[in-house]
């Protein structure tokens, strides 16, 4: 038998800067339940929200220039966000003062369990682009958006993948590289569920009124008051529970108009949900 | 002739003694009395851009060994942005850090060492120079080499010399470094009297002539293709002469098309395929899964990886390096070191991700087999969504063939999880000193303070799994399956609330009801003595079996126990030197790597982790 020799001979390292809480990662261990139903693992997934508040709370019209791009930075490309409303993730914070990375951000209220979607209003406009740079210059030149709901998220041990990353979303795309429709995500792969009807197209620079109605096994989306598409679950994941989230692509969109509706128990009374979370730095 | 001499050589003395004289004034005078440039002439050319950011930065994340195991097969990655993994805060996710993880898992009692020395904004020019004035010294067995995206930024690049490539920049610098650095002119450029006349007749050139206009600025990139072969060729040149394999990977970018489409199209990914293959080198297609991947979200802009993206890029990176297609410079350095190519390709739990609606009441077959298992017997285990594994036989060396009729499927969402894994026939139990708790895997720990050693390593059946950072690093592993269930870090030196952070996580622990306790690994890496809660930890580390001694400062501690086992009977270690314990049978990590082979059929995704291989 040959002895391995130690795993590991590191010396003089430099520490590596992470310091987070993970979840458990076993597939089907009854450990995993166990540790959450003891809340040892209830941490937010979220970032907490900022302690200091008062740029947000301020007339736009008072903001210095730093300010105004602290608050962009919160946000997609470039609808800033209010971050009581909408987070991004714990593992997905990054440190580039000078960049809007693209990466989904997460309805608060979603992380509840007992909160229910039932619907989102927007009013979504891609910035212009030709065709030319949409198929020869994908990486900047994308319109492609996403509405996640239904969304789970388990972290995994620290620095590793998820545990879980899954979730539906509606992907909205003026992109002949990128399908339209409802798709299901996990991990890298997709599926796509639903296709967008083919009587509307998605074209970047043209506005579009969207209506997503969320019932237990149906969802369906209205653009610009015409059906896009309806989507019947035939299993028996609650379509309404999960993580809502938006997430947009290089080429800046233009997102007014947003609101999320849902229920949620508070105090164990089911109480209604409304929010938009957009902020805006019109002067 | 004779006088001339003479008058000559006087004139000499004369000259050497004015000035010896007036350098003897102008140091004696007050420093206020001139400006600071008439003082101190300015250097020719600073140092490096290249080697202060390289000194400053590091490497991101891991650094090098330095009592490392006689086999160990050094890789540098190597690159700009993408590679060092901006915008990402945490370098866990990078697929230098991921190819580590993986080699660890995948390659049982080979050791590998993965260090990222990506840097933002390195063109191949800094690549090269940073390689051979800053990396050479660590030795290397691989550097792999993701760069040309910077290198289509406009000149001036680093150096600040516009017109020019980065190339000649780089050189112009190190020849004036090289005249700088002469004797000579380190004197001269240490004299009053030459900063003093350097000053003064300059500014009677800008009196008389005007401040001097900027060249016009020729619009050019830092490096043409032909400059980026140029130095890519002798980054390879570099390899053979200091015995490095250079991996030449493509550096992708968001939405990639396939690889013809942007090879096509783009004349610096031809060049690092033309380099590869006149030099038969390993090069890494990453744009071939990234484009299987198109529509989903890897890319934090047009150029940066996120995590996932990372993650297919470490896969196409280990692929390369120990896939079934091997090129020939790769065969041949494996073989030099004796590292068996074409092993299998196996992991702990392989992941294949299913369309459930396709795959619904239709059969759905790969094979598997358990390639190191030599020692134990082990069962198969198929777990399907979120269902508890189900055992499906015994498990060999051969492969058997599996399958799976999915008729439960309507109760899972669109994409289900199938994992496949192995469990040992027989657990072994290696008991945690006189606790009364076993591990069913083997563990190495490791635990170094500031003066002995200054690490830590927390190896779980061969993989580690420690935060590796200063503080307690703790792993909290199932006594039943051997799985790791958590892990942390609580830095109490830098932050005395990290005392109920590492309470709140042996609570937790205590809190496990499986049908075995689990077991705590606690190792210090620099301190575990400073800021500490004496009297908490010291309770808290005796009801894990402790016996509630703390370390000392900056010394050493190892403990591994378990939640209600009685004080003093854990594996306790702890004092002023390096301390290493091992617990059952290292050798044994490998035995339950699987390997599954899988046809292309009707409902099966891409695969997003190792350890599948697809048959065409």
């Amino acid at each position: 038998m040959t002895r391995c020799r130690s795993a590991f001979s590191h010396r003089g390292q430099r520490p590596l800067s992470v310091a987070l809480l993970g979840g458990a990662v076993v597939v089907g261990s009854l450990a995993t339940g166990v540790l959450f139903a003891t809340g040892a693992y209830a941490e937010s997934a979220l970032q907490a929200p900022p302690t200091d508040r008062s740029i947000y709370d301020r007339d736009p019209r008072s903001l210095t220039k730093k300010e105004r791009w602290k608050i962009r930075l919160h946000g997609l490309r470039v609808a800033a966000l209010d971050p009581n409303v909408w987070a991004m993730r714990r593992i997905d914070r990054t440190d580039n003062r000078r960049l809007i990375p693209i990466r989904p951000y997460y309805l608060r209220a979603s992380e509840d369990p007992t909160f229910r979607l039932t619907e989102i209003l927007m009013t979504l406009r891609f910035d212009s682009a030709s065709s030319h740079n949409i198929e020869q210059a994908p990486a900047t030149h994308s319109p492609v958006f996403e509405i996640g709901f239904g969304g789970k998220f388990v972290m995994g041990l620290p620095g590793e993948r998820p545990a879980e990353d899954s979730g539906y979303a509606v992907r909205l795309s003026a992109s002949p590289l990128v399908q339209n429709g409802l798709v299901y995500h996990s991990h890298a792969n997709s599926v796509l569920l639903q296709e967008g009807s083919p009587e509307t197209t998605i074209e970047a620079g043209q506005a579009y009124r969207l209506r997503l109605t969320v019932g237990a096994r149906e969802a369906v989306l209205y653009v610009n008051e015409k059906p896009y598409f309806r989507y019947r679950s035939t299993g028996e994941q609650e379509l309404q529970a999960g993580l809502v989230s938006l997430v947009g692509d290089w080429l800046p969109v233009t997102v007014t108009d947003l609101t999320v509706r849902g229920e949620r128990l508070i105090n164990g009374v089911r109480e209604n949900f409304s929010e938009s979370g957009l902020v805006s730095l019109e002067q | 002739m004779r006088s001339s001499i003479v008058a000559f050589a006087f004139g000499l003395l004369v000259l050497a003694g004015l000035t010896l004289f007036a350098e003897g004034i102008l140091r004696v005078l007050p420093d206020e009395v001139f400006p600071k440039e008439a003082r101190n002439a300015p250097p020719l050319v600073q140092e490096d851009q290249v080697n202060i950011v390289f000194r400053k930065n590091g490497f991101r994340g891991k650094w090098p060994c330095t009592d490392c195991p006689p086999d160990l097969v050094r890789v540098i990655t190597m690159g700009g942005s993408s590679t060092m993994g901006i915008p990402m805060l945490f370098a866990g996710r990078t697929y230098a850090a991921e190819l580590q993880r993986m080699l660890d898992e995948r390659r049982p009692g080979e050791h590998y060492e993965v260090l990222n020395a990506g840097i933002g904004g390195f063109g191949i020019t800094q690549v090269y120079a940073a390689l051979k004035e800053e990396l050479l010294q660590y030795k290397p067995d691989i550097v792999t080499v993701s760069s040309w995206f910077n290198d289509t930024a406009p000149s001036p690049g680093w150096y600040s010399i516009p017109g020019i490539s980065d190339w000649e920049a780089y050189e112009q610098t190190r020849r004036l470094q090289r005249v700088q650095a002469m004797p000579g002119v380190q004197t001269l450029r240490g004299s009053r009297l030459y900063a003093f006349a350097r000053h003064y007749l300059l500014s009677a050139r800008r009196s008389a002539l005007g401040r001097e206009t900027p060249t016009e600025n020729v619009q050019r990139p830092r490096s043409t293709p032909e400059e980026f072969r140029q130095v890519l060729e002798k980054i390879v040149a570099l390899g053979d002469e200091h015995n490095f394999l250079p991996v030449l990977l493509y550096e992708p970018k968001s939405r990639t098309a396939s690889r013809e489409e942007e090879l096509a199209s783009n004349p610096y990914l031809q060049v690092v395929a033309q380099v590869a293959e006149s030099h038969q080198l390993p090069l890494v297609d990453t744009l071939t899964p990234l484009a299987r991947h198109r529509q989903e979200w890897l890319f934090y802009d047009f150029i940066h990886p996120n995590p996932m993206g990372h993650t297919i890029i470490a896969e196409a990176l280990y692929d390369a390096l120990h896939g079934a297609e091997q090129s020939p410079r790769a065969a041949a350095f494996w073989k030099a070191r004796g590292i068996e190519v074409g092993k299998p390709e196996a992991v702990r739990n392989a992941q294949l991700q299913l369309e459930t609606a396709v795959v619904k009441n239709r059969p759905f077959q790969f094979e598997v087999r358990a390639p190191f298992l030599t020692k134990s017997r082990a069962n198969l285990l198929v777990a399907v969504g979120e269902r508890p594994p189900l055992r499906m036989g015994s498990l060999g060396t051969e492969f058997v063939e599996v399958e799976m009729l999915l008729d439960q499927l309507d109760e899972v969402p669109p994409i289900a999880d199938l994992a496949v894994s192995a469990e040992r026939a027989e657990a072994p139990s290696f008991p945690i000193g006189q606790s009364g708790a076993s591990s069913p895997v083997g563990m190495e720990i490791r635990s170094g303070g500031r003066d002995f050693g200054w690490t830590v390593g927390i190896a779980i059946n061969g993989v580690r799994k420690d935060q590796n950072y200063r503080g307690y690093n703790a792993v909290l592993v199932s006594g039943v399956t051997g799985e790791v269930l958590d892990a942390a870090v609580f830095d109490i030196f830098g932050s005395p609330a990290e005392n109920d952070r590492l309470l709140a996580f042996l609570d937790a622990a205590a809190a496990v009801r499986e049908a075995k306790p689990p077991i705590v690994v606690l190792a210090v890496h620099t301190d575990g003595g400073h800021n500490v809660d004496a009297e908490k930890l010291s309770g808290a580390f005796r009801r894990i079996g402790g016996s509630g001694r703390l370390p000392k400062p900056f010394e050493s501690f190892v403990l591994v126990g378990s939640p209600g086992a009685a004080a003093e009977t854990a594996i306790e270690e702890s004092g002023p030197r390096l301390i290493d314990v091992s617990i059952g049978d290292p050798s044994l990590a490998g035995e339950l790597l699987v390997e599954v082979r899988v046809r292309p059929q009707p409902g099966l995704l891409p695969v997003h982790s190792g350890g599948v291989v697809v048959k065409e």
